[in-house]
């Protein structure tokens, strides 16, 4: 195949070999692995991101339904929930005390209980949510014990345990997908370097007729750079015109699924740069590895 | 007609050398001779004797067990890979087998001579032509190797050969493959050549071939050696040539 370049004729005549011709198809599909992957792990990352920087400096105050029994708007007027909302609004470092209204308290529930019906006479508890100044350091400990002498069943939630096991998922996902396109890219160039080596064995004698001829190493080298270059920016394409509508039809899928956060914005413009870019990198590092592997083997044919 | 050398420039020399295969036995040894600038010389010998070996030899295609050769006044030992290029643009190679390059045309396959050197693609076919009608294949510029004789091959390939008009034209059984008539063209091409300044190094089993023409024979055998002075060229015989 020769999809997107001029035919011309090379001296060393790679493009009718069986192996070549499949080249590009390989490459597309490789580079449409490392598309999915790379656009997958950078979305997922981001939403972890979002969702870590969402419980970032903040803190939640759980009060028992026994412990304040005024119910709906009235909350507030608890004199337990009083008493806690200007102890919280003296501790150094809160920026700002809220109480959690009941609609948002439903909303969060829904996913789990569907009914909203059913909602409205659960005996819910009353959250207070907490924002504290980043530098600022809680004593996490007292605070906790001096809100139980307000009221014996209060919990505090500081999310450490979330914070930390996002982190941990973020940066194993973030890992993995480094490893897995580092893996990807280290097979491209072990394709590009096997397929030279194959093309440098079949067309020996063209090899040896050029260099009979006087033609340099670095002339012969460039005929099989350009054929890297023409097989790895053709399989780049073919993997782009693959890759594109499946990510569109993931980021409908994740909207059409309600989960819009896992696949927001996706393909974001970084992403779209990088897939663009993507195939004129790949093929400018696989003329990088076949210039390599075919000076190594000029030089041993030079000793 | 007494040869006569043309210069006293030694454009390649032999000092010593020997050259062994692997088991030990030898190609030939110790083997001292000079070819002189603008000569025309036979390297004579039955087949496997060890003439492409010397020609090789020449071209830096192999290196010698031992002794030094020396082309253009350099010692092809001493030559770095870096440098063989350049080297082996100055002199012109002709196999047997022609060694053309089967994807390419007559006229491409030419012109690559001078293209590896850095001459544009353009000015290269232009010369290309040139030296195919001077060759006699000036109709044939656009056919690949397959659809022409063995004849033309092997004037595609001294075409190729001269392109870069080499100092040195180092001719391996050029005459190999065609009928006499084809093989007495070639040998007037050669001639023709070596007219205009070309040393020539032509390694033929042909006997016919030497008897016709007056130049000096190196003759390969059994490891040694033997250098025979040209005597006047035998009558020029319609059923031969």
């Amino acid at each position: 195949m020769n999809l997107f370049f001029k035919k011309g004729i090379q001296d060393i005549p790679m493009t009718q070999e069986i192996g070549k011709q499949y080249l590009p198809w390989i490459i597309g599909l490789l580079v449409l692995l490392l598309l999915l992957v790379f656009t997958c792990a950078s979305s997922i990352g981001g939403t972890l991101l979002r969702w870590h920087g969402g419980f970032n400096n903040k803190l939640t105050i759980e009060v028992p339904f026994a412990d304040a029994t005024v119910t709906g708007a009235e909350k507030t007027a608890s004199p337990v929930i009083q008493q806690i909302l200007s102890f919280a609004q003296t501790i150094p470092g809160v920026l700002h005390v809220e109480v959690v209204e009941n609609e948002r308290l439903i909303a969060l529930l829904r996913p789990w209980v569907g009914q909203t019906e059913v909602l409205q006479d659960l005996e819910m508890p009353t959250l207070i949510d907490l924002e504290v100044d980043p530098g600022a350091t809680l004593d996490f400990e007292g605070l906790k014990q001096h809100l139980r002498g307000i009221s014996q069943g209060v919990r505090v939630e500081a999310y450490t345990r979330w914070h930390q096991m996002l982190a941990v998922m973020g940066q194993a996902i973030k890992t993995l997908s480094y490893a897995i396109v580092g893996f990807i890219l280290g097979a491209i160039f072990i394709v590009i370097s096997l397929m030279t080596k194959s093309s440098l064995a079949a067309y020996q004698d063209n090899i040896d007729i050029l260099r009979l001829i006087g033609a340099k190493n670095s002339y012969i080298t460039w005929q099989f750079q350009v054929q890297a270059f023409k097989a790895c920016f053709q399989g780049g394409l073919i993997g782009i015109m693959f890759a594109l509508p499946i990510l569109y039809f993931l980021s409908w899928l994740a909207r059409y699924l309600g989960i819009p956060e896992i696949f927001k914005d996706m393909p974001s413009t970084e992403v779209l740069v990088g897939v663009l870019v993507l195939p004129l990198a790949i093929s400018l590092l696989s003329m990088i590895v076949s210039r390599v592997t075919v000076l190594r083997t000029l030089v041993r044919l030079d000793r | 007609m007494a040869f006569q050398r043309r210069s006293s420039v030694e454009i390649v020399k032999f000092e010593q050398v020997g050259l062994y295969y692997p088991e030990g036995k030898p190609v030939f040894y110790n083997l001292s001779y000079s070819f002189f600038a603008g000569s025309f010389y036979f390297l004579t010998g039955p087949s496997g004797v060890g003439k492409s070996s010397l020609l090789k030899l020449i071209y830096r295609g192999l290196r010698p067990s031992e002794g030094v050769i020396s082309v253009f006044g350099r010692d092809v030992g001493t030559l770095s890979p870096a440098e063989l290029p350049a080297f082996r643009q100055r002199m012109g190679l002709v196999f047997q087998d022609c060694r053309l390059l089967k994807h390419l045309t007559a006229l491409d396959n030419v012109a690559l001579a001078l293209k590896v050197t850095g001459v544009d693609s353009r000015k290269s076919r232009s010369y290309a032509k040139e030296l195919l009608h001077w060759v006699g294949l000036g109709d044939y510029l656009n056919h690949v190797p397959d659809a022409l004789s063995d004849g033309q091959k092997q004037r595609v390939g001294i075409a190729r050969a001269v392109i870069t008009r080499p100092l040195l034209l180092l001719a391996d059984e050029p005459t190999g493959n065609v009928d006499d008539t084809a093989a007495y063209k070639l040998m007037l091409l050669f001639e023709e050549l070596n007219k205009i300044g070309t040393t020539v190094i032509l390694a033929t089993h042909d006997r016919e071939i030497v008897s016709h023409f007056p130049y000096p024979e190196l003759q390969l055998y059994q490891g040694q050696v033997t250098v025979n002075q040209p005597s006047a060229p035998a009558p020029y015989r319609q059923n031969n040539y």
